[in-house]
């Protein structure tokens, strides 16, 4: 090598090849199957299985971290079965309202024993875990 | 009438063993026969000062079955509950039945609960009632020993509860001082040994006497639900 050639350093160029693979570039050549597969509400377990079956070996995080770079998808948050904030006992005109027809347990709020005034009662239920303190207190009597 | 007496609320500090020690030393001073049971494995305080109680270990289940097998040989049987126990004592009275082996027994069941001016310690109360209603008897113990104030308990449900409906009755245990409280914890002394202990002044003494008094008279008010029947 005698001289610098700009003119076989940009043939060089132009055929150089990265050695790391362009991202998803298994990927993209199935894009149209992905996206089919997606509308049809498949899972992103089951499009990466069916796409192993067929030579294009990948797996279901691939394929979720494909749909939502290169498709777009938006990811929503996971819904947590977690505690539900109780919303207004009475609505405004009146009627039932969400907090009225959950039950205490599916709302995550601990089960309080029912009243049992008279001990005839059955025991009432108990969950066990923390428990706050809820005293029931007379009402105010009304002249 | 066989009596069993619990003295029970699930929330510490109430004054469970404060009011025991001086429960049993009231039936020590009026020569009522009795047994006494410490079950607080953490501070046995009513074995402390009268190192003739029973222990009972309530982490060993079939250990409670014990307080009958004692309630068969006595005529009252008073046990001091630990803490946080409401629930293995419900458990257990649903497991054998509380009301048929009372009633085989002849004997009835004392529920003593000592009360403060904390929601927690009413809240207790309450459990209690709802779980047994008419199956026992109830003493609420007024403790001032914190706060002479129990504006959450006369305003509660179940205390109405308790008086109109299930036959409960309220006594009161004042406060006593803070250095006469010390001082009897110091020397591991009841109030009956400290009242002859020359480590007692004459006006402490007397302070401890008149204490004592008070309790003993609010005692026997209620002395029909937590003696045994003659």
């Amino acid at each position: 090598m005698s001289s610098f050639d700009p003119t076989a350093v940009r043939k060089a160029v132009e055929e150089f090849t990265p050695r790391r693979p362009q991202k998803f570039q298994d990927l993209l050549p199935a894009k149209d199957v992905i996206t089919e597969l997606r509308e049809k509400r498949a899972s992103y377990r089951s499009i990466a299985d069916l796409l192993s079956q067929h030579c294009l070996p990948t797996s279901k995080t691939a394929i979720a971290v494909f749909c939502h770079q290169i498709l777009g998808e938006t990811v929503r948050p996971r819904k947590r079965p977690g505690r539900k904030r109780p919303t207004a006992s009475t609505s405004a005109n009146g009627g039932e309202t969400a907090s009225d027809s959950v039950p205490a347990a599916e709302a995550g709020i601990p089960a309080e024993p029912s009243s049992n005034h008279n001990g005839d009662d059955a025991p009432p239920t108990r969950t066990r875990g923390p428990r706050i303190a809820q005293v029931r207190m007379l009402k105010p009597q009304t002249t | 009438m066989k009596r069993l007496d619990l003295i029970l609320n699930g929330k510490g500090g109430v004054g469970k063993s404060f009011f025991a020690v001086n429960f049993v030393q009231f039936l020590k001073d009026k020569g009522i026969a009795h047994v006494a049971i410490d079950s607080d494995n953490e501070n046995s305080t009513l074995k402390r000062f009268h190192p003739n109680a029973k222990f009972l270990d309530l982490d060993k289940r079939r250990e409670l079955d014990s307080i009958f097998g004692t309630l068969e040989k006595a005529n009252l049987v008073v046990m001091d509950c630990r803490a946080a126990s409401t629930d293995l004592f419900t458990d257990f009275f649903a497991e054998i039945d509380l009301s048929a082996v009372l009633s085989t027994m002849g004997a009835a069941l004392t529920l003593i609960m000592p009360v403060n001016h904390e929601s927690d310690s009413v809240d207790q109360v309450q459990r209690l009632a709802d779980q047994f209603g008419k199956k026992c008897n109830y003493v609420v113990v007024r403790n001032a020993a914190h706060s002479d104030s129990f504006t959450i308990f006369e305003a509660c449900e179940v205390r109405a509860q308790l008086k109109d409906k299930l036959g409960g009755r309220e006594i009161a245990m004042s406060r006593l001082q803070d250095w006469l409280v010390e001082a009897l914890n110091a020397e591991n002394l009841t109030i009956a040994a400290a009242v002859k202990h020359s480590a007692f002044s004459l006006l402490d003494r007397q302070r401890l006497q008149t204490w004592q008094r008070k309790l003993y008279a609010e005692i026997e008010s209620a002395a029909d639900l937590l003696l045994p029947a003659k």
